[in-house]
């Protein structure tokens, strides 16, 4: 495995939210053991820490040599530069170091365990030196992935809402000598601990400690964005400023002189345009610069936060400053002003201080003072000075645009979100959606269609009657390529759902739907799962996390799986095609609403029942319109035919092939001799061709007929049969639905491969023909009663296995998933059975 | 018999696969631990066994 990878698959184990485990585990020099040396390469850590150790020797490329621990462990003393030093194990773990035998194991051209000569070392040395990493933070939707995207070159999901990176994600990539390693961190508007995700973000700068964090703002709404930068400010860590979206502000008409604002603020500033990819060698560069300390704008400034509080600051900060263990990875101004600002996060951090009850006793009298003496809660007071130290700044360095910014935003929204238009074009837009994935798809499938077709006929001229050509053909061309003819439909429908995610309209959608949402008890925020579950329900449940309410979040999670995914699509359009032709569109989005309306009830009965809770208040931001970039909506569109056709050529391909031996096994021996006798016969006979080709098929046919009624397949069904009976579904139905549990696709391939081998007419059929020949002889109408049924079925039983790993990785617990999977199979089985029974009364 | 033999070949092999898929489900690989800054001895050693 490359490094690089190796780096990749440990970064990404480690940002998972949440997790236990430790982010990085480098060499540190707390862990060389009595009598070992190593060599420095980098020095984290803070402030007077930093400045301290520095001094004392311990910079980059000098040899540690560990004398000794202390009896109980630590402190432990070390030898630098001929002189003895103590320091305590919290201080020697921010000092990463490299040894001999990693060195060897690095280099492994050489000998495990050879001997490295100090010279190589020490360059070795140098080049851990030059590694950085960089964590990416700004406000939700400033760009952050799209720039993340341009500096790696990466393909992360980008959209126009708050709230797309819902993990934080990782990419390593190399400048002049330089390995820069970026971690996309989820978009937060301060780091104030109040949601899981700005918890996260602070604890990854605090315990990670990334050389420079860059702060990605969106340049045309600078007030808000650099709110999270004061806070940056008082962390007192290396920061640098990407202006993004910096062609939109000038496009406005708005002007902003970034180098004095730079000067101002102590933090470089780079304009870039993320989706454009510009400027990104000046922030590369810039990045570069400020790691080796040659920045001359870079320094550490104070945002005055008013007389009182700037003094309760100071009789805070000595008594911080007595904890060298807090204070070596946390400025002890920021940590005084978040005591100020009644952070329980870091008050618990606190507790393990030596003096917790002094500084604890101080902060609660300190805070009455100022509440008194301001007559606001402290933390408003401190708000509010950030926002007079930002429209300070930007008073002498922004000039706004002569016209209202967001005009086309607003004349664009007044009837999108209009309370009468609202509702019908956003239905409008739903309807689009369908007409184009059913009726637009139709002609590229046909294609395709017609391509499986014909490599069937080929296959059936290459190869002579047998085992294989059986396999082949029946199961894998059969049964895959049932599959692959819905792509065309799967891509449409994902570049509607990317369009209302890149234009801006899902948090639209999610604005007018808020009210509707609150009247089933769930949050406005909600309907973005919802829809990108339309997709796929998987990311859908994961994106469930920009909800920050618990309760809320869990129970949209359980009701993702009612929407229906594109996996559920090719049976949709196959059923509706082959039973309900005459309105395929409506019949679609007939069939999705009543997923949603199945959500809706569920979301209902639980809220009142396992999910009885406050709600939370509707705080959502309405990002501008933006026109979607064509190139990322049709990346996104590859990326997905892609995946698509990874799982045809793995899951897919692997069911068919095991359905198709279930289907063909116990083989007749008899028979299977008296039919190659027979067509050996025919071959033999003085017969036409064309009544050689005739015969052939239909013996070959009767025999797959025979074997399919004595397999092992037909077995299973019949044993599930009297379960699925009730809801009009015979055992072939009843096996494709058990198999559709690994992946939903796989349904149809199962009916695929049992359509095929139970065939009896002499020409090759595709399941779409088989099922409208049903359709077209029924003449009782109760096949159109229980197509429809096994639509519902299809609907609401069990989520694919995927859902239900990420629904458990979500909630943290297999409770969740299992009364998911027994609740929507019982639900499907019993409106399947009440529509069936219903329908066959009234017919 | 040459179709048979390869017929069965695929058949086995899919069933490896699937056996392998469920294994996976029921004993997910560990994720191994490792660094962030470059990769260290104890994660290198842990990656070597």
């Amino acid at each position: 495995m490359s490094r690089t990878n190796l780096r990749k698959e440990i970064i990404d184990f480690f940002i998972l939210p949440n997790s236990n485990n430790d982010f990085s585990h480098p060499m540190k020099l707390s862990e060389l053991k009595t009598g070992e040396s190593g060599i420095i390469v980098k020095i984290l850590g803070h402030g007077e820490f930093r400045h301290r150790i520095t001094e004392m020797g311990f910079v980059r490329g000098k040899e540690v040599f560990v004398v000794r621990h202390a009896p109980l462990q630590d402190p432990i003393e070390y030898k630098i530069m001929d002189y003895n030093v103590s320091l305590r194990h919290t201080e020697a773990e921010l000092i990463e170091v490299i040894t001999t035998t990693e060195r060897s194991f690095q280099y492994n051209n050489q000998s495990e365990y050879s001997i490295i000569d100090t010279q190589n070392l020490k360059r070795h040395t140098g080049e851990r030196g030059k590694e950085i990493i960089v964590a990416l933070v700004g406000n939700p939707n400033c760009g952050k992935t799209t720039l993340f995207n341009a500096l790696s070159g990466s393909r992360e999901k980008v959209g126009n809402y708050s709230g797309v990176t819902v993990d934080a994600k990782q990419t390593t990539l190399l400048y002049n000598e330089y390995t820069i390693s970026i971690v996309d961190l989820p978009g937060t508007y301060s780091l104030s601990a109040f949601s899981p995700e700005e918890l996260f973000v602070r604890n990854f700068i605090f315990d990670k400690l990334p050389d420079i964090v860059l702060n990605v703002v969106d340049a045309g709404n600078l007030e808000r964005n650099l709110y999270l930068t004061t806070q940056l400010i008082d962390m007192d860590i290396k920061v640098i400023l990407a202006l993004n979206m910096y062609d939109e502000m000038i496009n406005k008409g708005a002007r902003l002189q970034h180098y004095q604002l730079a000067s101002m603020l102590g933090i470089p500033m780079i304009p870039t345009v993320g989706n454009k990819s510009k400027g990104i060698e000046l922030l590369l560069k810039k990045i570069v610069d400020v790691f080796e300390d040659r920045d001359p704008v870079v320094r550490h400034i104070h945002i005055n936060y008013g007389a009182e509080i700037e003094r309760s600051i100071e009789i805070l900060e000595p008594l911080i400053r007595e904890n060298s263990n807090i204070v070596t990875r946390r400025s002890p101004r920021y940590i005084a002003i978040r005591l100020l600002e009644s952070d329980a996060y870091i008050r618990g951090i606190l507790t393990k201080a030596s003096n917790f009850d002094k500084i604890h006793s101080k902060t609660k009298e300190l805070l009455k003072i100022i509440h008194l003496y301001y007559n606001e809660k402290p933390e408003t007071v401190i708000a509010d000075a950030r926002y007079g130290f930002i429209a300070g700044a930007l008073r002498e360095t922004y000039k706004e645009a002569p016209v209202n910014s967001r005009q086309t935003t607003e004349v664009i929204d007044t009837f999108l979100t209009h309370r009468l238009f609202g509702f019908p074009i956003f239905f409008l837009f739903m309807f689009l959606m369908f007409y184009a994935t059913f009726n637009l798809g139709e002609y590229p499938m046909s294609w395709i269609e017609s391509g499986i077709s014909e490599l069937g006929t080929l296959f059936s001229k290459l190869l002579p009657y047998g085992m294989l050509r059986d396999l082949i053909i029946d199961g894998i061309i059969n049964g895959t390529g049932s599959v692959l003819v819905f792509l065309p439909n799967i891509l449409i429908l994902f570049f509607f759902i990317s369009l209302m995610e890149d234009t801006g309209y899902m948090a639209r959608a999610a604005f007018i739907m808020d009210k509707v949402m609150h009247k089933i008890g769930l949050h406005g925020k909600s309907f973005i799962p919802l829809i990108m579950g339309f997709g796929c329900n998987v990311p859908a449940i994961i994106g469930s996390r920009i909800i920050e309410n618990r309760r809320d979040r869990f129970l949209t999670i359980l009701i993702t799986p009612f929407m229906s995914c594109s996996a559920r699509l090719p049976v949709y359009i196959l059923i509706i095609g082959a039973f309900f032709p005459k309105y395929p569109a409506m019949m679609l989005m007939g069939i999705y609403l009543l997923g949603i309306l199945l959500a809706i009830a569920t979301a209902l009965i639980f809220k009142n029942t396992l999910f009885k809770t406050v709600e939370a208040p509707f705080v959502m931001e309405l990002p501008p319109y933006r026109l979607p970039s064509i190139r990322v909506v049709f990346l996104n569109m590859w990326d997905k035919s892609f995946e698509y056709l990874r799982k045809v050529g793995g899951t897919i391909l692997i069911a068919v092939i095991i359905i198709w031996a279930l289907g063909y096994f116990p083989k007749n021996n008899e028979s299977e001799k008296q039919l190659k006798l027979s067509l050996h016969n025919i071959e033999n006979s003085t017969l036409s061709d064309l009544e050689k080709t005739r015969v052939t098929d239909s013996l070959i046919n009767s025999y797959k007929l025979e074997i399919l009624s004595g397999s092992y397949l037909k077995k299973i069904g019949e044993t599930i049969e009297p379960v699925m009976a009730p809801a009009g579904m015979d055992w072939k139905l009843g096996i494709s639905v058990i198999t559709g549990i690994a992946a939903k696709e796989v349904i149809i391939s199962t009916m695929s491969v049992i359509y095929q081998l139970e065939q009896t007419s002499v020409h090759q059929k595709l399941l779409q023909e088989n099922l409208a020949f049903i359709a077209q002889n029924d003449k009782t109408g109760k096949a159109s009663l229980q197509a429809m049924a096994f639509l519902i079925f299809v609907l609401i039983y069990f989520p694919c296995i995927g859902v239900v790993f990420t629904v458990k990785n979500e909630t943290r617990s297999w409770k969740y998933p299992i009364f998911l999977v027994i609740y929507t199979t019982i639900l499907a089985w019993f409106l399947a059975v009440l529509f069936f029974q219903v329908g066959s009364l009234i017919i | 018999m040459w179709q048979e033999i390869i017929t069965y070949g695929i058949i086995v092999w899919a069933l490896y696969k699937l056996i392998q898929s469920v294994y996976e489900f029921f004993f997910p690989k560990k994720q191994k631990i490792g660094c962030s800054t470059g990769c260290s001895k104890s994660c290198l050693l842990k990656e070597q066994n």
